[in-house]
Parts: structure tokens; C-alpha cells; sequence
């Protein structure tokens, strides 16, 4: 099953499915944006408003590459404004929103061998070290779908997949001693992450309706 | 009807997240980066070793025909560009490239000081004393061929002389040099039967001899460039040493070497020297000429300390049949032998002043040139790059109009005529005529491309058949001078006793980026 199948499946059940729409709510997701934590208010059976905040960060340390050995500051996080559309006033919807987007990613990369140039050695600690950080649009829009049980009070499941648009990425490279000059290719960098110019986002988690 | 606009809707904008998500191509994000680091920088001394008569660098065909040693105080700080020590080189084209150990620190105010003795076969041995600061820089040394010298030189050589297995001298070894054309004067030497002649290691010399005078008189620029340590220099009277303005009246270097190749230093015994001297030498501390029985100071030049050493004093003799005058003394070691006085008539300055040379330049020689009679004082020419663009004279010659030059290999670029070294700063405005072009260069690896270093090092390009240095290329980016569009010019670089090199066509652009493969 491939990935448009993936979504023609939950589109379909969704949409097959009514449900009843409460005022307040309470949710706590995990996904692609990290963890987080997410209220909720609806106004009627078609609409409803979420304010999140989800987030995470990851330190992997001495990642061995052909010749170098790379340390990276991974952190996610995310501020969300979504509206939601629910067309069949039941469980799935359409949303779209804002995100107050602090993602980024830093990288510290220092050779782990010498090197022989001419006869001359030059070691890491002549090489110096490289340093990457990736930054993103502060502002990027978002839609999805999602799906969200609810009862009258209670616990209920929920769920949402869709892509923000945070822009292209933004690279910026720094070195000491030798490998000054390398920080010049930023925007080969950039260009080749032009691509990942959307984020998936796919979340789930439980939701407490009030 | 609105359920079915909001199905239209839902599948719609499914099938865009979906696209979105999928339909794009993912790059590597480091595909076509590499790896971009500087040359690491070396406090780099460059020293061309030239030819007295052509100004041109000794090219021989065996790998050590040209030959330098480095001594001095500081000479353990010496390294060869692969930061190994050394002190000696040996070089097939006159060119040596040699660096100062990171380890030694290195400063305008803390220079390192050297004394480099250039030798090649055929040729006179000389020494030149030279101050490296921290920018490092380019020296020459002027070798006078024995057989082809400059005017103004004159030389012969003796290959009668013999030596026993004992190392004493069968046959008494007479020789002068050949008469100066102008004035006349000549020199010449007689080693007495029975004399040992050892070589510096103390080894007697033995077998076929030969010996040989050459007479330096200083009334050509090519013979005064080939005085060690040049006018203003180094003289060390009881003991003490001090700078000042030496003219000797004539130079005279003796050698003496047998068939395996050792050189004579010392005698048993005192050997007879005599020159002569112009009959219209005037005594420079007191302005009196030269007369018969009169004394003459001689002085032998000392590599070591790159000075001149007060000897003796030599009694004149004459005039002869032109007007000259004959010195003769003894002498129990071979260098340079020379007869004359001190120019203290100006003075020195304990402070000289600075050269501060401006205008569109990468690296220029400035030279100072004795404005009466056009001689250079050659210890002082400096070479002189934009990133440092001064030249900073201390303990200097006093009241002598001195004509300040820039030079860009063989051209002057600029000059400026001023009272003495001793006075305000001045400024040399260089102009070299032609198109200049900067050049971002990237050396790489035939295997490994993606590892790109960017050279800190001296560039010379052919100029008629010269290889001029046109500048240091700092973290492979250079601006060269004096080119002219629609010409290919050759690019050299000198690494580890030998020359690299690549040619461009200068066209109408005004920076240029090149890349050379080097075999791995």
C-alpha cells in the first residue's frame, strides 16, 4: 500500500463517519511536530478553533562519516492556530492554520583524519571545524485533514496529517582555522534543500472533551 | 448540491497534499559541496640565486648545482615547506623556497635574522645576511661566475698547483687576475711551496690544484650588486660590529680547491696577497688620497656574521706606471679580501626613515640608489608586498642623496629622489602600465576533487624569458600586474624543489578563477 492509498483510506472513512461537536477540549498528541499539547474550542457542529504547542529535540553526537565526525542539535517546535472545518459535522475535518515555527537543525562537522597535502600534514586541529545551522520561515501556513472522536464528555481519539509550508531553508555556515573558506557554499546547501520546502505534519494522540 | 462542492473540495485538496508530499525531487542536501580549506600560511623566504652578468637565476643541469646554506643565529628555525628542518637546499634552477618553523615567533620587531651562502660550480661562493619578518619575503643573491664575470670584475684561475699525499704544496702557486680595463688595477696571489692548504673540515687538500683570483671593483652596477653585504653594511672593528657605508676601494675573493672538491680555509702558513688601488682613492675619513707608504685598512669578509672584519693595515706602494697603488699583506684563511675605509663622512642615523609605498601593486622591489654616482647600496633593496607596503630603515647612512626606486622584475615602476635615509617618511608611488587581473585559484586532488585547498604561496610569471615574481597569492586569491589582454602568459609556483605551473590568456574579464589536478 503506497502512500496515496494510505490517504484515500482515512479520507473515506472519515467522511463516512458523524459525530458531535463540543465546546472545549483538551488534547495530548505525539508525532512528526514532537509532542504537544493542544486546547480546542467548537462553535456548533461545523467549526472549531485549536491553539498547540508542540516540540522536541534531539542530540546525536560523534556520527561517523567518510572522514569526519559529526555532532547535531536537532530541535522542533512549533506554535499552532488552526481552524477547523468539519463539512459533515461529524468526525473528520478540514483545517488550515498558522504556525509560529522555531524548527531548526545545527550540525558540527570536524574532520577525523590528517590529511596529506603536499607533503604537508594537516591535522583536525589545523583543519578547524564546520558548523551548519538551518533555519526556517518563523510564519508558515498549514493544511490538513484530521479526524477527531468526540462524546459528549470523555476521552476520544485524535488525529491530523498535513504539510505547513515553512519556505525554503535558510543555511548558514561558519568555520574556524583552515576550513574558513568552505562556509562560501552555503547557498549550494540551500539550493539543494530547496525541496523541503513543506513539512509533513502528522499527529495523533488523545483528546479530553469538557 | 454544496455536499457535493465540499466532496470536490476534500479530494482536491487531498490529491495536492499528497503531490506535495511526494512529487518533489530530493536532492542530497551536500550534493556538490566540498571540502574548501586554506593553505595553512608559512612565514615563507623565497631566494633566488642569479647570475652576476645576466641577472638571470642560475639554471644547471644536475640536481644540486646550485647550492644554500643557511646559518646565522637563527637558523634551527628553518624548515622546508613541509615544516621539516633544514638548512640545506640544493636547487637545479637558482631558486630556493624554504619557511620559518611555526613554532618561532616571528614579528617586525622580533625578525628572524639568517646568513645565507650560495655556492654553484663555477661560480663564486658568497653570503648574504637577511632579516625575515613576519610576512616572510624574497631575497637574491648575486654569484659571479668566474670564467663569465661582469664588467667590472676580472678573474683568472691557475691549474698548475699540486698538492702531496701529505697535503703540503710541491710547487710555489703564483697567480693574478686579470687587469681591470678601465683603471688598470690587478690582484694576485702566491701560495709558497711547502704551505698546507685544509679545507674547513681540517682535511689537507690533495692532488691537482687550482687556484684562482677575481678582483671586484666597484664601478659597475652589476660588481657592486655582487659585493657581500653590498655599500652600507656590517663592519666589525676590535671585535664590535656595527652598520655603516663601506666603499672599499677593490674586493678581491681567492680560492683554492683540489680535484676531490675541498675548498682551502686555512694555511699553515701566511700567504702572500697583494691588489692595487686606483692612484685618485681618496682616504673617505680623511679626504686625503692615497700616497706612497701610506696604510690602508684590510678587511676579510666573515660569512658567519655576514660583516666585514677589520684584519690589518696595508702599506701602499707606488704609483705605477698608470697611477696605481700596490697593497700587499699576508693572509692565513680565504674569503673575501678588501682594502678600503668607512664612509662615516655623513653619519648614521639610529633611526632611518620609512617607505611607504602606494598605487596598484602586489609586490615591488625598492632599491636605493646613491644619487651622485647612481651606485646602489644593494644590501638595502627591499621587496615590498601591498599587504605590507613599508619599508622601515634603521641604523642608516646620514646626509647622501639618495634616489629611492621601485622595480616590478625588470621595470622601474616608480621613483623619488630625496635628501638622505634620515629624514620624514616618505611616500613611492608605483604605477606599473598594463591590465591588472585577480586570480581565485583551487588546488585539488586527481582522486579526491571534492577536497579543495587554496594556496598561500609566491607566484612568477614568464616576462621575456625572466620568471618574475609577481606576488604572495594569500588564500589563493592574487592580483597580478602588467598584463596585457590577448596574451597567454605562464604561471609558476615553486614547491618542494620544483616548479608548477599553468597558463592563462589574459581576456577582458578582470578576475579570473582557476583549478589545477595534482597527482595524488
Amino acid at each position: 500500500m503506497n502512500a496515496r492509498h494510505v490517504w484515500a483510506v482515512a479520507y473515506i472513512y472519515a467522511a463516512a463517519t458523524g459525530l458531535y461537536a463540543q465546546n472545549y477540549s483538551m488534547a495530548l498528541t505525539t508525532g512528526t511536530r514532537g509532542i504537544g499539547i493542544e486546547g480546542m474550542r467548537t462553535f456548533g457542529f461545523h467549526y472549531a478553533v485549536r491553539a498547540g504547542f508542540n516540540t522536541f529535540s534531539y542530540h546525536p553526537t560523534g556520527i561517523e562519516g567518510d572522514d569526519y565526525l559529526m555532532d547535531a542539535d536537532i530541535l522542533l517546535s512549533t506554535t499552532n492556530l488552526f481552524a477547523d472545518w468539519f463539512p459533515f459535522g461529524g468526525m473528520f475535518h478540514l483545517t488550515a492554520g498558522v504556525m509560529y515555527n522555531l524548527t531548526s537543525a545545527e550540525a558540527v562537522l570536524t574532520p577525523s583524519d590528517s590529511h596529506d597535502v603536499g607533503g604537508r600534514i594537516y591535522t583536525p586541529d589545523m583543519l578547524g571545524s564546520l558548523k551548519a545551522q538551518i533555519k526556517f520561515n518563523r510564519t508558515a501556513p498549514y493544511f490538513g485533514i484530521g479526524y477527531r472522536e468526540g462524546n459528549a464528555t470523555g476521552l476520544g481519539f485524535t488525529a491530523d496529517a498535513g504539510l505547513y509550508y515553512h519556505g525554503h531553508p535558510r543555511v548558514n555556515l561558519s568555520a574556524d582555522r583552515l576550513l574558513e573558506p568552505s562556509t562560501e557554499q552555503a547557498p549550494i546547501i540551500e539550493d539543494n534543500l530547496k525541496w523541503f520546502s513543506f513539512y509533513p505534519a502528522v499527529t495523533c494522540g488523545v483528546i479530553y472533551t469538557f | 448540491m454544496k455536499r457535493n462542492h465540499a466532496a470536490s473540495l476534500i479530494h482536491g485538496l487531498l490529491l495536492a497534499l499528497i503531490m506535495a508530499s511526494s512529487g518533489c525531487e530530493v536532492k542530497n542536501p551536500t550534493e556538490g559541496v566540498r571540502v574548501l580549506f586554506n593553505e595553512d600560511p608559512l612565514t615563507l623566504v623565497t631566494v633566488e640565486v642569479v647570475d652576476a652578468k645576466t641577472g638571470e637565476q642560475i639554471i644547471t643541469a644536475a640536481e644540486d648545482g646550485v647550492r644554500l646554506s643557511v646559518g646565522g643565529k637563527d637558523k634551527l628555525a628553518v624548515t622546508d615547506l613541509t615544516e621539516k628542518p633544514q638548512t640545506l637546499f640544493a636547487s637545479r634552477s637558482g631558486f630556493f623556497s624554504f619557511a620559518i618553523a611555526e613554532s618561532h615567533d616571528v614579528s617586525t620587531a622580533e625578525p628572524v635574522k639568517l646568513t645565507l651562502t650560495a655556492e654553484s660550480g663555477g661560480y663564486l661562493s658568497t653570503s648574504s645576511s637577511i632579516t625575515v619578518t613576519s610576512t616572510g619575503g624574497t631575497f637574491t643573491i648575486v654569484l659571479i661566475h668566474r670564467s663569465n664575470p661582469p664588467e667590472g670584475i676580472t678573474s683568472d684561475t691557475n691549474f698548475d698547483g699540486a698538492a702531496g699525499s701529505e697535503g703540503t704544496i710541491t710547487e710555489t702557486i703564483e697567480i693574478s687576475s686579470q687587469p681591470d680595463p678601465r683603471t688598470g688595477i690587478e690582484s694576485s696571489l702566491r701560495i709558497p711551496e711547502g704551505t698546507v692548504a685544509c679545507d674547513a673540515d681540517g682535511e689537507a687538500l690533495s692532488g691537482p690544484l687550482s687556484a684562482s683570483v677575481t678582483q671586484i671593483t666597484l664601478n659597475t652596477e652589476e660588481s657592486v650588486s655582487s659585493l657581500p653585504g653590498g655599500l652600507f653594511t656590517s663592519v666589525t672593528l676590535n671585535g664590535v660590529a656595527h652598520d655603516t657605508v663601506f666603499i672599499p676601494a677593490v674586493v678581491v675573493a681567492l680560492e683554492l680547491s683540489d680535484e676531490n672538491g675541498r675548498i682551502a680555509q686555512t694555511f699553515d702558513r701566511p700567504i702572500d696577497v697583494s691588489f692595487q688601488i686606483p692612484g685618485d682613492t681618496v682616504n673617505t675619513q680623511t679626504s686625503e688620497p692615497v700616497r706612497d707608504g701610506g696604510t690602508v685598512p684590510i678587511w676579510y669578509y666573515d660569512d658567519d656574521s655576514s660583516s666585514w672584519v677589520y684584519e690589518t693595515d696595508g702599506t701602499a706602494s707606488g704609483p705605477d706606471a698608470r697611477g696605481n697603488f700596490t697593497i700587499s699583506f699576508t693572509i692565513t684563511h680565504f674569503s673575501y679580501w678588501a682594502g678600503g675605509w668607512e664612509d662615516t663622512s655623513g653619519g648614521i642615523c639610529e633611526d632611518g626613515l620609512t617607505v611607504r609605498v602606494n598605487g596598484g601593486f602586489t609586490a615591488v622591489d625598492v632599491k636605493f640608489r646613491k644619487t651622485s654616482d647612481g651606485t646602489y647600496f644593494s644590501a638595502l633593496t627591499k621587496n615590498v608586498s601591498s599587504s605590507d607596503p613599508f619599508v622601515r630603515l634603521s641604523e642608516s647612512p646620514d646626509n647622501i642623496p639618495i634616489t629611492v626606486e621601485a622595480w616590478y622584475g625588470k621595470d622601474p615602476v616608480g621613483s623619488v629622489d630625496i635628501a638622505d635615509l634620515c629624514g620624514a617618511d616618505i611616500d613611492l608611488t608605483v604605477f606599473i602600465p598594463g591590465k591588472a587581473v585577480t586570480f581565485s585559484v583551487e588546488v585539488y586532488d586527481r582522486d579526491n576533487p571534492d577536497q579543495r585547498m587554496r594556496p598561500n604561496r609566491g607566484i612568477y610569471i614568464d616576462d621575456n624569458g625572466y620568471r618574475k615574481y609577481a606576488g604572495y597569492m594569500k588564500d589563493g586569491v592574487i592580483t597580478i600586474y602588467g598584463l596585457t589582454e590577448g596574451i597567454t602568459y605562464t604561471f609558476w609556483v615553486f614547491h618542494e624543489n620544483t616548479w608548477y605551473s599553468g597558463t592563462h590568456m589574459i581576456g577582458i574579464e578582470s578576475s579570473v578563477e582557476l583549478e589545477f589536478a595534482v597527482e595524488p
